[in-house]
């Protein structure tokens, strides 16, 4: 850890949640993305997260995006005749997502952005606090 | 111990060098939306220790810019603003750090020379 390791630290924190509001708002974006039944349908992103350092019980240095996963590809089959993408039964193929979950996941995601906005913010005053020891 | 000693001069040095970094972070920001920008980083730390340690001439560190390689969006920028205001906020602390210890050091020459 450098220096001013804590701010670094919440540096990582707002790079994995930064992404992962990234990838809520391109699932959101193709919530209704349909597509022809001879197609995968549009698929969720996932933001995997995971821990960096930390190993032999000290204090870790963060975390970071460890990848993506993407969602079912087999989707929704919808019944809609009239769409220019329907097979000859009538169907379409949409993403199986679900739009009351993608917001929920996008309150979670930012509001982690802010708490660790919120330490960056503590560390950073700490730290000026002990650049004035002894003034 | 001397006005102009190895300590002044390193200090010297890393201060020059923090403001490169500090310009650098503010670039990267000014160019946030800039399409195909790279964000650039600033390293002098190693080669001013090496150049401590060997006791050489630090006046001569230059600070090295490197241009990331990170992945960009869709318009080729790959500016962090996250990134960039946590940098820069570390950058500041360690300027002021290092004014601190350059003001110790001055006021240690001061007290040699009896004029407190």
């Amino acid at each position: 850890m450098s220096m001013f390791g804590s701010l670094s630290v919440t540096a990582s924190g707002m790079d994995v949640y930064q992404t992962w509001i990234d990838a809520i708002a391109d699932n959101i974006a193709n919530v209704n993305t349909i597509r022809s039944t001879d197609e995968e349908a549009f698929r969720q992103r996932m933001v995997v997260a995971q821990s960096v350092g930390g190993e032999g019980g000290q204090v870790g240095d963060g975390a970071r995006v460890a990848g993506i996963r993407l969602g079912d590809a087999e989707g929704q089959l919808r019944s809609d005749p009239d769409h220019p993408l329907a097979d000859e039964n009538g169907l379409v193929r949409a993403p199986d997502m679900d739009l009351g979950q993608q917001m929920t996941h996008l309150i979670v995601a930012q509001r982690s952005y802010q708490a660790n906005v919120s330490v960056f913010e503590r560390a950073r005053d700490a730290y000026q606090r002990a650049l004035e020891i002894g003034r | 111990m001397m006005i102009g000693d190895a300590t002044t001069a390193g200090l010297h040095a890393a201060l020059d060098a923090l403001d490169v970094r500090r310009a650098a972070h503010e670039s990267n920001i000014a160019n946030i939306e800039t399409p195909g920008f790279k964000a650039r980083a600033v390293d002098f730390e190693s080669e001013l220790r090496r150049a401590m340690d060997r006791g050489g001439d630090v006046a001569d560190v230059a600070p090295d810019v490197s241009v990331s390689r990170a992945p960009g969006r869709a318009n080729g920028n790959n500016v962090n603003i996250g990134q960039e205001m946590v940098s820069l906020t570390e950058t500041a602390l360690t300027q002021e750090l290092l004014i601190r210890a350059m003001n110790d050091k001055f006021g240690l020459v001061r007290t040699a020379a009896g004029n407190y």
